[in-house]
């Protein structure tokens, strides 16, 4: 990965903007609260390598379905932040997804707000809500801690382990 | 390495499995020099904590030395002794940063679970069920810790592993259950269950100034640990009018606050802990509230309930009404047990508290499933049992 980790981020007192919820036909929205800046957040979603590093191992394999590219990344002066990634066009699934970020209130960090949109986006019964939501928490934990927690690969019990004396 | 793994219900195996490794950059590998059987486990030995899987390693309460650290961490270095306290914290997400460590938003990689259970998921906690991230547990000859830096407490050299133990987990918990009593000069406490997190309550509602603590429960030993830590001493099982009793004790108002150190398993033999009895058998109901239930019906209008105690699920009959008509406030949760970490280190470096009292049993690890039976049908006699691994 490439992005440093800058201090937990509180900033100062600020009211917000309210958030309204899309329309249902716009596909699947989730957000967070990232105790990062709203500039931290911008940058890191603009890396490729952060999203790869948050895609990879998703339930069904989705990082190897999703080949994104960066189609725009837009700062305005209210401190607010777009940047939209779409799967490049000849790959079989279709769609973008896009990331608003936005000081939280008070100085809770900012808030992420995502919108997706794919077509067969997953292939089996999963509910791609919830692999966007996945996404989206996976994102926030390597923003906030660098790493995404993990218990693949811990001993357990359920091996057999053959002890030689 | 040598681990306890859960079998089943009332099934706890020693197995031989893998060495922990460095799975994130932010981790440590403990070898453990001591661990303990906590209560909460028995909950999981009793087959009442949902997502548990055959050969998970068992324990939260755990300490040892640093032997491997990751890229990543910064303040604890290979050969620091170090508690490490049961609920994991991530360091980095707003719950952490305001010490609300139990409520981490990054540290459950199975944070689904809880999302669809309860709204939102709490911190990963080692060694209890998949539900709280599925994280493999303390009870084994080593342990990886996730986020180290957040999730340790350096142990300075020449102290007592028996003396700091119990920082992992009962002290803060029962600190914090008095925390959340808000208690103030002349304040009666009481508290329902006298296992350790009961007994660490007592000795700490005393430490922030209460005035009395009355103390309930039915196992005699018990019940003499309460009272040798200072609180008046009520075994239930003698009382056929309980609610009076505390009345009568404390002027006629009830207790300023009351404390449920029981949780989801209570014992007595009311009409509604044994209709609970049953239906938990029969899976028509997750918990056994009877302690809270009579927390709330002893508690002075105004007063605070402080819930230390798991529960897990829905509670039946739980009287709400009594609570609202007597302005009650109630406080509860996982221990943000990092928090609460050093304050406590450093009244036991001061020796104004030794939390080693309530051991009763320094057993092996290869006693460990024989020491789940026992604690389990035994407890008058088995208190608080810790394995030495060293």
């Amino acid at each position: 990965m490439t992005f440093h980790l800058e201090n937990q981020y509180r900033g100062e007192s600020f009211k917000a903007p309210p958030i309204t919820v899309p329309d249902k036909e716009i596909g699947h929205y989730h957000s967070a609260n990232i105790l990062k800046s709203p500039q931290f957040v911008y940058e890191f979603l603009q890396n490729p390598e952060n999203l790869k590093a948050a895609l990879k191992n998703l339930p069904e394999d989705i990082e190897n379905y999703l080949d994104l590219e960066l189609i725009r990344a837009n700062a305005s002066d209210a401190d607010e932040y777009d940047v939209t990634w779409e799967n490049v066009e000849d790959n079989p699934i279709s769609g973008a997804i896009t990331f608003h970020c936005q000081r939280a209130p008070e100085n809770r960090g900012t808030i992420l707000l995502a919108q997706a949109s794919f077509s067969n986006f997953s292939s089996s019964d999963d509910d791609p809500s919830e692999l966007i939501r996945f996404f989206i928490k996976r994102l926030k934990a390597l923003m906030e801690t660098g790493v995404i927690a993990t218990t693949q690969g811990q001993p357990s019990g359920r091996e057999e382990l053959k002890i030689t004396h | 390495m040598r681990a306890l793994t859960w079998k089943g219900k009332h099934e706890i195996a020693l197995k031989h499995v893998h060495d922990p490794q460095i799975l994130n950059p932010s981790d440590a590998i403990v070898k453990v020099t001591t661990t303990a059987i906590c209560g909460s486990d028995l909950h999981l030995y009793n087959g009442y904590i949902p997502t548990m899987r055959k050969g998970d390693i068992m324990g939260h309460e755990t300490m040892g030395e640093v032997v491997e650290v990751g890229s990543m961490v910064q303040n604890i270095k290979v050969g620091d002794k170090i508690v490490i306290p049961f609920d994991i914290g991530c360091g980095g997400c707003l719950h952490c940063h305001d010490e609300e460590y139990s409520a981490c938003d990054n540290s459950n990689p199975n944070f689904m679970i809880p999302e669809k259970l309860y709204g939102s998921s709490g911190a990963g906690i080692f060694g209890y069920s998949h539900m709280y991230g599925g994280y493999a547990g303390g009870q084994a000859e080593f342990i990886r810790v996730p986020y180290v830096d957040t999730n340790s407490l350096v142990i300075p050299p020449g102290i007592d592993d028996e003396k700091v133990l119990f920082l992992s987990d009962i002290f803060p918990t029962g600190y914090m259950a008095a925390l959340n009593c808000d208690i103030k000069p002349g304040d009666t406490v009481a508290v329902w269950g006298c296992g350790p997190v009961g007994l660490m309550s007592i000795k700490s509602a005393f430490l922030l100034g209460a005035e009395r603590v009355i103390a309930i429960d039915h196992f005699p030993a018990r019940l003499k640990l309460a009272a040798d830590c200072g609180a008046e001493a009520i075994n239930f099982e003698n009382e056929d009018e309980m609610l009076e009793k505390i009345k009568y004790l404390t002027g006629g108002r009830g207790p300023d606050s009351c404390i449920d150190a029981v949780g989801m398993e209570a014992h007595g033999h009311t009409v509604l802990n044994t209709i609970d009895t049953v239906k938990q058998k029969i899976k028509l109901t997750t918990d056994r509230p009877d302690a809270l239930r009579y927390a709330i019906q002893s508690c002075r209008k105004g007063g605070n309930i402080s819930v230390p105690g798991v529960y897990g699920g829905v509670l039946d009959k739980f009287p709400f009404g009594a609570a609202f008509a007597k302005a009650l406030t109630f406080k509860m949760g996982q221990t943000h047990t990092q928090k609460y970490m050093p304050e406590l280190l450093d009244l036991v470096l001061e020796e104004k508290i030794d939390p080693s009292f309530v051991i009763s049993h320094r057993l092996r690890l290869e006693d460990g499933p024989e020491a789940y039976n026992q604690f389990n049908v035994n407890k008058d006699e088995f208190i608080k049992v810790i394995m030495k691994l060293q």
